[in-house]
């Protein structure tokens, strides 16, 4: 199996969950599209080297985490391979707590929202947190505690009657 | 209180992880393709950079127009090319699926083109919902996901959220025959619900003006009875609704921008009030694509209005069509210290401008052609 099946496997095993990712790292389908596309092109790049030496899911996904916080908002200008459909809304979300909460992440500066994302999601340590990001322990703990505050203070967590709030 | 924020946190994120589309098949042979071709251009870069310094004069519309108006005149100017036919979107996304009943067509009235939504089947037997949608710039969108039957009916997704009309879609169980959008004031608009020939579902549609805001919308069955309510939240973007930062910049053709900083630097454009368009500003992404490569200019449209952001030594923006006809829109600088100029301009044409295609020119104060950008003619995306 030569370098680009052995790239087209991957993306076929894991390029859904790395859309997942960057889908809760960005709050919409379209940065998360452009987000794991531009990802896995530049994967593909290094893809000879990469996959002999580190984890190419890892890899992506630090790729993915460092291009939304340095410099990302959706870049209608060039389109990738593949866009995908517009969603306004997200039904995917039994209550309102979660609703709620899922537009206070909105709120969060990016790096705050993916430290959040990488414990809470991804479930990575801290110090995988810091390696990915390229940042000290201390500060992942303290763009948790940051991000954990501000939605502390932007969502209600009253106990739920009926798994919902009314 | 931290715990139970943690617990929340947790369950949000893995209950949002399940409304991402899914990857497409045949991705990968794409990314490889474009994987390729960037660092081609990147070679092609190095070696053109010393042609990029020399401009060609051209007299095309003499003098400035302060006013940003229309003008025509004709131009010895190449016509846009008739973009090369892509693969159909269509059979791009149906690639390694099996199609189940009939496609529904609906208008996406945000693009004023077709929309498909369609049931399919992959190759582990799980049904799928897909969408196809096409803009008018050429730009297609498309994307399959598995329904949760327990949950319908389900509002799957909308068009654009800033245009004037937002097509709101999803689906329902048979014993559904109607759909009804609830609207603050009590009023009620009617939608449609559709179950194409073959589909195991049925396929709802609601077109609402953007500016009416939406409570819930409402299931009915046969015989009229309320099965189902679910609440809309759908938001607009922040940086719709983000306080702007210092001046607005009014320009020609009752057209304002303003500036917001949530959650990056975005300019936001709006129209007796409404928002049009919005462009990206943060001094690392101006005029700069994914891969790193400047552009001269980025223009959006609405109605007959052109407008947008050109970098800061052009200080004329013609729009050409095949014809020859140029409207003109003069640069301004901009209140906030942005290295870019902005324009405004409206053209006369009947037809639309992406299905006919247009040039856009760049000039500086002596009237010295800077960069050209051709559109080339849209043609539609499926059969």
């Amino acid at each position: 199996m030569n370098d680009d099946h052995l790239f087209a496997k991957f993306v076929a095993e894991s390029g859904d969950a790395l859309l997942r990712y960057g889908f809760v790292l960005s709050g919409n389908p379209h940065d998360a599209a452009d987000l794991t596309q531009e990802a896995l092109i530049r994967l593909h790049r290094v893809w000879p080297r990469v996959q002999r030496t580190r984890d190419p899911v890892s890899y992506s996904r630090m790729i993915m985490t460092r291009l939304h916080i340095s410099a990302w908002r959706r870049r209608r200008r060039e389109h990738l391979a593949w866009d995908p459909p517009e969603r306004g809304v997200l039904d995917t979300l039994p209550s309102d707590s979660e609703r709620e909460l899922w537009h206070a992440l909105a709120g969060l500066p990016r790096k705050q929202r993916a430290v959040l994302v990488l414990r809470f999601y991804e479930d990575l340590t801290d110090p995988e947190i810091a390696q990915l990001l390229g940042i000290s322990r201390g500060t992942v703990r303290s763009h948790a505690s940051l991000g954990l505050s501000r939605l502390r203070s932007a969502v209600d967590l009253r106990p739920a009657t009926n798994g919902d709030r009314s | 209180m931290s715990d139970e924020l943690e617990t929340g946190l947790r369950a949000t994120l893995g209950h949002a992880a399940q409304g991402a589309p899914m990857l497409p098949s045949g991705l990968a042979a794409q990314l490889i393709t474009r994987s390729r071709r960037r660092r081609t251009h990147a070679r092609a870069v190095v070696a053109g950079l010393a042609l990029a310094a020399v401009a060609v004069p051209v007299g095309l519309v003499a003098g400035d127009r302060p006013g940003g108006d229309v003008s025509t005149a004709t131009a010895a100017t190449t016509p846009p090319e008739t973009a090369p036919r892509r693969q159909d979107l269509y059979e791009l996304a149906m690639k390694d699926l099996t199609p189940l009943g009939d496609r529904l067509a609906v208008q996406d009235p945000g693009e004023g083109l077709a929309m498909l939504l369609w049931f399919a089947r992959n190759e582990k037997g799980d049904t799928l919902f897909c969408t196809a949608s096409q803009s008018r710039s050429g730009a297609g969108a498309y994307g399959c996901n598995e329904p949760d039957e327990e949950s319908m009916p389900t509002v799957v997704g909308s068009t654009n959220l800033i245009a004037e009309k937002v097509l709101y879609y999803g689906l329902t169980k048979s014993e559904v025959t109607a759909v009804t959008t609830l609207v603050a004031g009590g009023d009620k608009i009617p939608g449609k619900v559709e179950h194409p020939a073959g589909t195991p579902w049925a396929i709802w549609t609601a077109t609402i003006p953007r500016t009416t805001r939406i409570d819930a919308f409402e299931f009915t069955d046969a015989q009229g009875q309320v099965t189902e309510r679910k609440k809309e939240y759908g938001r607009l973007s922040e940086e719709f609704t983000a306080e702007p930062v210092g001046p607005a910049a009014t320009l020609p053709h009752d057209l304002v921008a303003t500036l917001v900083k949530t959650p990056d630097e975005t300019l936001i454009w709006r129209l007796d009030g409404n928002v049009i368009g919005q462009h990206l500003v943060r001094a690392k992404d101006l005029l700069t694509n994914m891969g790193g490569d400047r552009y001269p200019v980025s223009m959006q449209d609405r109605g007959a209005h052109w407008f947008g952001i050109t970098e800061s030594r052009t200080a004329r923006v013609d729009m050409i069509a095949p014809d020859g006809t140029a409207s003109t829109a003069a640069t301004r600088p901009n209140p906030w210290n942005i290295d870019v100029r902005l324009f405004s301009g409206v053209h006369q044409r009947t037809k639309d401008i992406y299905a006919e295609g247009f040039e856009l020119v760049g000039y500086d104060e002596a009237g010295t052609v800077l960069w050209r950008e051709s559109q080339p003619a849209v043609t539609p995306l499926w059969r």
